[in-house]
């Protein structure tokens, strides 16, 4: 029996010495290193699952790297902290033949806290090591073994670990008792594990060999849309002390609940305070958006996340009393004051940013990085971002809208999907009055109005508040001209239901109209390019990612100098396909022009064999931008 | 209380009463106009205001400084509330202690004070030689005032930590107060244009096992500090920012003798460089260069070949290797690398052996700042060239970089002047370009009827342009892969780019352009000068506060040929321009004329020297706004007898 389970071990774990091809770069298959930077020569990991709060994960990597721009495989940085530990950690680097340059122990690695930016202090320390070696190709071997204290996780197995990156040989196992079965689901693959039981643990096997190294493609979501992918979960589990069940949504709302439990400890004096703030409005949305702002204007987001603290909240009254907390405190905080008005509402959690690869709704688990809060009201629904100090009360930026949320209902808990904003109210209007001089320069005043989403639109929403040293650099980076003399600018913002900001200006740009001879050239679209400029390469794979999220209506108004006409006529146009629609249309003035465009994207996912259609969008925007308006003098 | 008394006490009273005017600078002093924006700070929209600022260095019984701090900031926007979060880093093995913090706030009339408590502090290991404090303030937002002290013992004397008076952004009151037992002789160094408002010096005593020492007490005041603003092509925001350094220079203990730590002046600065076993180093007879040196040199060649060929030799036969542990001449020779400016020793110890005499140079490089004229310390320098004299002629020279020609310093270290190592030399010496990015180039297009173009450019990039492009590039496909993702408007049809000669790089690219810019049916318009025009005026503000440093000269000379199709004419074209900076600081012409069915277009843009006075922004701004028109305007063609 012993011998038996020797065995199988022995063969799920690549013995390093018995095949030294592997560490000889001159072995690589010559087809798998077309378009890679890198060679994953093994890529295996090993999660042994022994308890409902123990695992350990053994990972081993070869890489050869074949040029710099793969270097950065060569910088290990291993990831720990109070609750994964570090049992073990090595590295060789090999020269283009095979042959050892270097090595390196657990304690010649650096170590580092990992703290994020906006954090204040979470337990999250690297062990870094930077194995770059000046000649190419050469090959580095990494080995670690981690300690898991919970089982809340369960490190996902990506295939491909990036752009330009073949893989050779990638393998996964999973092993555990038949009371820790976690559930696996499976990306852009259709490779089924092998499954083998030795006494009591069960092994699910998988192997990956020869895949081609991918390149990047415009409008795409990422390596992590193509890439065949394992995705992990736990059924039961613990996690320092609490205990839970993941097979399903609503037991992930039960351990969520069990650690909320009894944090909504807000005195009696808060209660009355929140009370008498908002008895006297008219509607239960009015009561919302006065707790809402009155958290607003009281907190503000820190984040402290040690152990347990990474997902269990501070408690209601910590965040009053000191006035700072995390996404997850402040959310509760807030359902805590809605609570005391006899308001229900519901912690959810969400998958907040721009990597979003959606999530699947049949199989739970938690690839989540954010909460927020769920109010259904008789007549509506209000979702609140309770980190942000200044969105209107219902509104959710780009990086938490149209998408799933887990919103937990005490015990239960459903996934709901949070507003889409594609109805047309996320808009920039830019409107611009060009006094263009005899010499080419103009006088022009630039104002722009954004709505909703379309406050993000340069990070306006950003900069509308800033010091005035930093506005005048966004400025010049807004209005794309060659040499501007900014006379006055003014940021104002519109409180209301969805963010509003207003911007004015007043600028002097030198050499907008191109002299010729004794004749101008002027391009109606200076101020504004749509046109977005990227390779066009045959045969895409994947989906086409089309994200823009607002409508762009761009006014011009051209007053020429005194005895100047326009000699040209441009053309009214229009182009719509399934991305959307871009028009222009010229309007002859008494003392000018008025150029009017309009950019109607259609935000969504499309299939990669419409890409033509694509390039013939932006083909049309491109034609349409590039016009010039002749001006000359009257005779 | 009897009368006298009370006439004492009131007397007291109008005595301290003008006290409670001044305005509070101790910790918890904070006063309701405390909240108010202050009115002698200009930038009304700044995020934060730093109201006080105060440092203190000082002693501990040991003789090593300590740092206490206190800052007391009113937060104004939500972009700076990040400031409640606060760190207080020092090297491993020293403490912080004195830790006090808390915010105030203005609630119905009243202020409201909420201080941390320890448990609020963590303390966290940042690396194996930096722990930290780290903590975060309760209350904090907009309109809120936090204030936090606290004290730092670090370890060495030779060298305080600098006061910034300026910083992000605006600070109402600075003040920086350094009491130094009298055994210490500080030199100090102030930069930046913002005076001081006060200043004042006090003789006090301390006492050290029952002998009584004199402490110099100075207090260096500033107010009403704007924030500090870079601005485009600055040598250092080094140079420029407001900052006051001490630099311990010697010190005397009672019946002890003085031990100098920087000499008094830099002539003997030179002196005891020259003598450290470093430096020595390359006077040496180093037995182990002779088989390199003799290789490379011969009696009958003329000595500047000679000296040459030393030069490229190291060049080639060193690698830069920063991670490198020793400094000895022997190991770097036997490894065959080593320090950047280790390889300059090298190249002055292969001069000396083979009989030429060399010495090192002393210099900072731009970034580090501008050296110290009154402070004759080592850490002014941070890196090092080599010397090589031959008759009258003194070569300077860095092996350290594979393309950078003879005789040609890197334009990072063409920092005002060097410093000879050496007694026999006069100190310091002009450190000067001896090169520039030069560009040469020839355009030949040929425009199609139909407003399509074929082009064949050929371009010469020599000296920095050559130096920046290989530093910049490990090899030609990362430069071409680059150009392509620029210019995609380009079907380029060849693209050769070839460094075979490593002090030019040759660059010829053949394409055709779908140029769509065709206007009113006939015409045709087209940009000759679209691949290498200047796209953006580094000058664009009206006003400048420092002076503009480049990193190197300039020259650019391109000629154009533009073929016509047959059928066409010439209807409009640029008008020729001459232009230059004052001083001789740069010049820009440009010609353009018809030749039968041919345009001709010559254009050459040169900036002369880096270093421009704040009087000579003006020039500078219009300079490049006149070369800007120039290059953007077009030549219109149109079909004869339309």
């Amino acid at each position: 029996m012993k011998l038996t389970i020797y065995f199988v071990l022995l063969t799920l774990s690549l013995p390093s010495f018995a095949n030294e091809d592997i560490y000889d770069s001159r072995k690589i298959p010559a087809d798998l290193k077309k378009d890679a930077h890198a060679v994953f020569r093994l890529d295996e990991g090993v999660f042994e699952i022994q308890a409902v709060d123990k695992a350990t994960y053994r990972v081993k990597q070869i890489i050869t790297i074949l040029n710099k721009k793969a270097d950065h495989f060569a910088e290990v940085v291993v990831g720990y902290d109070k609750l994964i530990k570090v049992k073990s950690l090595n590295a060789v680097a090999f020269d283009e033949k095979g042959n050892q340059i270097n090595k390196w122990k657990k304690n010649d690695f650096e170590d580092y806290s990992n703290i994020s930016g906006s954090s204040l202090y979470e337990d999250n320390r690297v062990l870094y090591a930077d194995l770059k070696q000046k000649d190419y190709p050469y090959t580095i071997e990494i080995e670690y073994e981690l300690q898991f204290k919970y089982l809340y996780t369960i490190p996902d197995w990506y295939v491909i670990p990036g752009f330009h990156v073949a893989v050779e040989k990638s393998v996964y196992t999973i092993s555990y008792t038949e009371d820790t079965s976690p559930r696996y689901n499976l990306k852009n693959t259709t490779i089924e594990p092998v499954k083998t039981v030795e006494k009591d643990i069960t092994y699910l096997h998988w192997e990956f060999t020869n895949v081609n190294a991918e390149k990047p493609e415009i409008f795409s979501k990422g390596i992590l849309a193509i890439t065949p992918a394992i995705i992990l979960s736990p059924t039961k589990f613990s996690f320092e002390g609490y205990a839970g069940d993941m097979s399903s949504w609503d037991g992930f709302a039960r351990w969520q609940h069990s650690l909320n439990k009894g944090l909504n400890d807000l005195s009696a004096e808060t209660r009355n305070e929140i009370k008498s703030l908002t008895d006297g409005l008219a509607s239960e949305k009015e009561k919302v958006k006065a707790v809402y702002q009155y958290v607003q204007n009281r907190s503000r987001y820190v984040s402290v996340q040690l152990g347990i603290g990474g997902f269990q909240p501070f408690s209601a009254s910590t965040v009053h009393n000191t006035g700072y907390g995390d996404c997850k405190g402040l959310t509760f905080y807030t359902q805590s004051l809605l609570e005391a008005i006899g308001i229900n509402s519901y912690y959810s959690w969400i998958y907040a940013g721009e990597e979003n690869q959606g999530l699947n709704p049949d199989f739970p688990t938690n690839k989540f990085n954010h909460v927020i809060l769920f109010v259904p009201l008789e007549n509506d629904t209000v979702w609140l971002e309770c980190t942000s100090q200044k969105l209107p009360a219902g509104f959710l930026g780009s990086f938490t809208s149209d998408r799933y949320a887990l919103v937990m209902t005490g015990e239960k808990a459903d996934l709901i999907r949070t507003p889409t904003f594609r109805d047309g109210t996320n808009k920039v209007e830019l409107k611009a009055t060009l006094t263009l001089d005899m010499s080419g320069n103009a006088d022009i005043e630039v104002s722009s109005h954004h709505l909703g989403l379309g406050t993000e639109y340069y990070s306006i929403d950003r900069y509308a508040n800033e010091n005035h040293n930093n506005q005048d650099k966004w400025v010049r980076r807004f209005i794309p001209l060659s040499d501007l003399q900014i006379k006055e600018f003014e940021f104002s913002e519109i409180k209301g239901d969805l963010p509003e900001v207003a911007f004015n200006s007043k600028v002097f740009a030198r050499n907008v109209a191109k002299k010729v001879g004794d004749k101008y050239l002027l391009n109606p679209s200076l101020l504004n390019y749509e046109t977005r400029r990227f390779k066009k390469e045959p045969d895409r794979k994947t989906n086409i990612d089309f994200p823009y999220d607002y409508i762009m209506e761009y006014e011009l108004d051209i007053i020429l100098p005194k005895g100047y006409k326009i000699n040209n006529q441009l053309e009214d146009a229009e182009f719509k396909n399934q991305f959307g629609v871009f028009s222009t249309q010229y309007i002859t003035t008494d003392d000018g022009i008025n150029c009017k465009r309009i950019f109607k994207p259609n935000t969504g996912e499309y299939p990669a064999d419409q890409i033509e259609d694509l390039w013939a969008f932006f083909d049309n925007i491109k034609q349409m931008e590039n016009q010039r308006l002749m001006i000359s003098k009257e005779e | 209380m009897t009368f006298k008394r009370l006439t004492l006490s009131l007397i007291f009273y109008f005595l301290c009463a003008p006290l409670f005017a001044q305005e509070s600078r101790e910790y918890g002093d904070v006063t309701f106009t405390d909240f108010e924006f202050p009115s002698t700070i200009a930038d009304t929209t700044a995020g934060a205001v730093i109201l006080l600022d105060k440092g203190l260095t000082t002693y501990n019984h040991n003789f090593s400084p300590t740092m206490t701090n206190h800052l007391r900031i009113l937060i104004l926007k939500n972009s700076e509330l990040d400031r409640a979060n606060i760190k207080i880093p020092h090297s491993k093995g020293s403490k912080s202690r004195g830790v006090k913090a808390c915010s105030y706030n203005l609630e119905s009339g009243k202020i409201i004070k909420n201080e941390i408590s320890r448990k609020d502090i963590f303390k966290e290991k940042v690396s194996d030689d930096i722990e930290q404090e780290i903590f975060t303030i309760a209350n904090v937002k907009p309109g809120s005032i936090i204030e936090y002290t606290y004290t730092v013992e670090y370890g060495t004397i030779s060298s305080l930590n600098t006061w910034y008076f300026q910083t992000s952004v605006p600070v109402l009151y600075s003040e920086y107060v350094v009491k130094m037992p009298a055994f210490f002789n500080y030199k100090q160094r102030m930069t930046g244009f913002i005076p001081l408002a006060d200043y004042s010096e006090e003789v006090k005593h301390g006492y050290y096992k029952g002998t009584s020492f004199n402490v110099i007490e100075k207090t260096f005041i500033s107010k009403n500090i704007p924030a500090f603003e870079s601005e485009p092509f600055i040598s250092s925001k080094e140079n420029y920012i407001s900052k006051i350094k001490f630099d311990l220079s010697d010190y005397k203990f009672p019946n002890s003798s003085i031990v100098e730590i920087i000499p008094p002046s830099y002539g003997r600065l030179i002196e005891k460089m020259e003598k450290e076993e470093y430096y020595q180093g390359i006077y040496k007879p180093n037995g182990f260069l002779k088989e390199d040196v003799e290789s490379l040199i011969s009696k009958e060649a003329v000595a500047l070949d000679n000296i040459r060929k030393i030069y490229e030799f190291v060049q080639s036969a060193y690698e830069v290797d920063d991670e490198m542990m020793s400094t000895s001449l022997r190991k770097i020779h036997k490894e065959r690398k080593g320090w950047r400016q280790d390889i300059n020793m090298i190249l002055a110890a292969m001069y000396n052996y083979a009989g030429y005499e060399a010495h090192i140079i002393r210099l900072s490089t731009k970034k580090h700042g501008y050296v110290n004229r009154n402070y004759p310390s080592p850490r002014n320098f941070n890196y090092s060239v080599c010397m090589v004299q031959l008759n009258d002629q003194k070569y300077i020279l860095d092996a350290s970089e594979k393309y950078l020609p003879f005789n040609i310093l890197r334009p990072e270290t063409v920092n005002d002047q060097g410093l000879i190592i050496s007694s026999k030399h006069s100190g310091w010496i002009d450190l000067t370009y001896g090169s520039s990015k030069k560009t040469n180039g020839m355009s030949n297009f040929s425009i199609n009827e139909d407003g399509s173009v074929v082009g064949n450019v050929q371009l010469q990039h020599l000296g920095y342009s050559n130096f920046n492009f290989h530093k910049k590039y490990d090899n030609v496909d990362e430069y071409k892969e680059e150009f392509q993702d620029r210019n995609f408007q380009l079907s380029i049809i060849d693209h050769n780019v070839s460094t075979e000669n490593p002090e030019k790089l040759l660059e010829k690219l053949d394409f055709e352009i779908d140029n769509s810019a065709t206007l009113m049916d006939s015409m045709i318009v087209f940009n000759p000068t679209f691949l290498d025009k200047i796209k953006d005026n580094p000058f664009q503000k009206e006003e400048r506060k420092f002076p503009v440093t480049f990193d190197a000269p300039v020259d650019n000379r391109h000629t154009y040929k533009i073929a016509l199709p047959t059928d066409f004419e010439v209807t409009d074209l640029p008008e020729n321009i001459a232009i230059a900076l004052p001083g001789n600081g740069g010049r820009f012409l440009f010609s353009c004329q018809q030749m039968n069915d041919e345009i001709l277009i010559n254009s050459v843009f040169s900036i002369n020297k880096t270093h421009f006075g704040r009087e000579e922004y003006v020039y500078l701004k219009e300079f490049y706004a006149q070369v800007i028109e120039k290059q953007s305007e077009e030549i219109i063609i149109k079909k004869k007898n339309f």
